[in-house]
């Protein structure tokens, strides 16, 4: 696992929040948005900066050139906002939710980290194309705020592209012509667990939650934006899959990719484990019927967080490796499998006690 | 309503030639489409292939807009409700052959069309062909990328309605008659 936020040691001439890129130059000629990484042993690193110099404890390898950093100075702390090595860098915008998922990884909390001036001009420093998340808790509650960013961002570099994670709750009539503007650079990944809205609210913890997905896809598709519709498997949902297939083939056929997604057990999914995983290495068979359907109509469907062995051959080509590299990790068991590579592994938090029943080397 | 499933079946690539009911309103369709960035995700292009599987960030050319317009603003919400109407007598042929344990090649049945190494993206084939076998009546069976008896037999009474060879197969003919490449 690797740690995104470091506590960090300085003598910082500013009490400022900002933005440095990590570079490979001779420490005169920085610029005000440039740093350098040095490291004298393995245990400490130190960042020149034109403020001045922050040494960071117990690292886990060098930040590599081309990673940009937030420092925040007051609180003396480092986030790790964009790191080129990475599958995915994301954003938590915020840590309230509307919503109270009953296989929620991070459960909501009162706190939001909204400093939307500090990621613009962390992100003027990315290279081009480069994708960013944004996540929660819920982002859209903060949607005035959050919409006022994007524009930004996009009047300054339409080049980026994000991927934004919202429970699909609070869209308007009124959002559909910015959402037009900027739909072709994001991607809403959006959860819809069943095609009965009375399971869907029970899982989601709010009543109502279902009709507002679909009336608010409304205004998605009006604005040609791009949606990747999630579903996280439960047991509470498994037997649905089949006529969710059916309503997204029929209905939200305009959406880029449906995903189905096994748990990450963290938060609440680990305190209500036992009455949500579904165990897919044991049983397969209504999830397979739902690829088939999606697949017979030329729609995307995609196995998110499954490791390759619990999944049934011809259904491995569905599978990708989405767990973020962070907090992803392989079993003893891994070593030596041939598909390790094509494989996304195991949550760093996984427990093997209580997780697949069938696992074990492809060959 | 008609509309709506016309263009529905158009966008799932399920009837015979969309271009025909479109092509009327294209020129007037055409002024739209720059406007409106809703029918962006309409623009299909009704060719599979083979590979299938991602296949989709490759728009093709014309689209099934026009019939839409009377659906872009009334909303898709009225359509949910009509989820079921899709039968659910589902499958009487196992979904998922049984990958762990294998008899004897003896005992195991003859599968007449495994395609060793082109497995994948053969069985994806086949699901389209089982879907649009299901859109034109022909198959009523479950889509799970078998041919099995039914298919076979969907198959083989497709093949003599259009005047193709009756293979009870997937035939290259049969794939073109079908609009599946």
């Amino acid at each position: 696992m690797i740690r995104l936020t470091r506590n960090i040691e300085h003598d910082l001439k500013t009490n400022q929040s900002f933005a440095v890129i990590v570079v490979d130059k001779n420490e005169s000629q920085l610029s005000d948005f440039e740093a350098v990484c040095t490291s004298n042993n393995n245990e400490t690193m130190q960042l020149t900066t034109k403020y001045g110099k922050i040494n960071i404890q117990n690292i886990d390898g060098l930040f590599s050139i081309g990673e940009v950093l937030l420092i925040f100075s007051e609180v003396s702390k480092c986030q790790r906002f964009y790191r080129p090595e990475a599958t995915i860098n994301t954003i938590l915008l915020t840590e309230e939710c509307d919503q109270l998922c009953i296989m929620c990884s991070q459960p909501p909390k009162n706190k939001r980290y909204d400093h939307f001036d500090l990621y613009f001009e962390a992100i003027k420093l990315l290279p081009l194309n480069a994708r960013l998340g944004i996540s929660g808790g819920e982002p859209t509650l903060l949607k005035k705020n959050l919409f006022k960013f994007l524009e930004k961002v996009y009047l300054h570099r339409n080049d980026i592209n994000f991927h934004i994670l919202s429970n699909c709750q609070h869209f308007e009539k009124d959002d559909i012509k910015l959402l037009s503007k900027i739909s072709h650079k994001i991607l809403w990944g959006i959860p819809l667990y069943s095609h009965i809205p009375d399971t869907h609210d029970s899982i989601v913890g709010k009543k109502g939650s279902y009709n507002n997905v679909l009336k608010n896809f409304n205004y998605l598709v009006q604005s040609g934006s791009r949606v990747e519709l999630r579903t996280v498997l439960m047991k509470q949902n498994y037997n649905d899959l089949p006529q969710l297939a059916d309503l997204i083939s029929t209905h939200l056929n305009w959406i880029e990719v449906w995903a189905i997604m096994q748990l990450e057990n963290y938060g609440y999914a680990k305190m209500n484990w036992d009455k949500i995983f579904y165990d897919n290495s044991i049983n397969f068979e209504k999830i397979g019927f739902a690829i088939n359907t999606l697949t017979a109509k030329r729609l995307n469907v995609s196995l998110y967080n499954f490791p390759l062995c619990t999944v049934p051959d011809f259904y491995r080509q569905f599978t990708t490796r989405s767990i973020s590299d962070w907090k992803q990790k392989y079993l003893d068991d891994c070593n030596g499998c041939i598909e390790k590579q094509y494989c996304s592994g195991f949550f760093e938090w996984y427990n093997i006690d209580k997780g697949f029943s069938k696992i074990g080397l492809a060959t | 309503m008609i509309k709506f499933f016309i263009t529905t079946l158009a966008a799932a690539g399920l009837i015979d030639s969309p271009d025909d009911l479109i092509k009327k309103d294209e020129d007037q369709i055409n002024s739209k489409i720059s406007e409106n960035a809703f029918f962006k995700y309409f623009d299909y292009d009704l060719g599979y292939t083979l590979a299938g599987h991602g296949s989709h960030s490759s728009h093709g050319s014309h689209g099934s807009h026009g019939s839409h317009q009377s659906h872009s603003n009334s909303g898709h919400s009225s359509h949910v409700s009509h989820v079921s109407h899709q039968s659910n007598s589902q499958p009487s042929i196992p979904n998922i052959p049984n990958n762990n344990s294998t008899p004897p090649k003896s005992i195991l049945p003859e599968t007449p069309l495994e395609l060793k190494g082109t497995m994948g993206s053969f069985k994806i084939l086949t699901l389209r062909v089982q879907a649009v076998l299901y859109a034109y009546g022909y198959y009523n069976g479950p889509l799970d990328g078998i041919i099995g008896q039914d298919t076979k037999i969907a198959i083989t009474k497709y093949q003599r309605a259009k005047g193709l060879t009756t293979t009870g197969t997937l035939s290259d003919e049969l794939i073109k008659s079908l609009q599946l490449k």
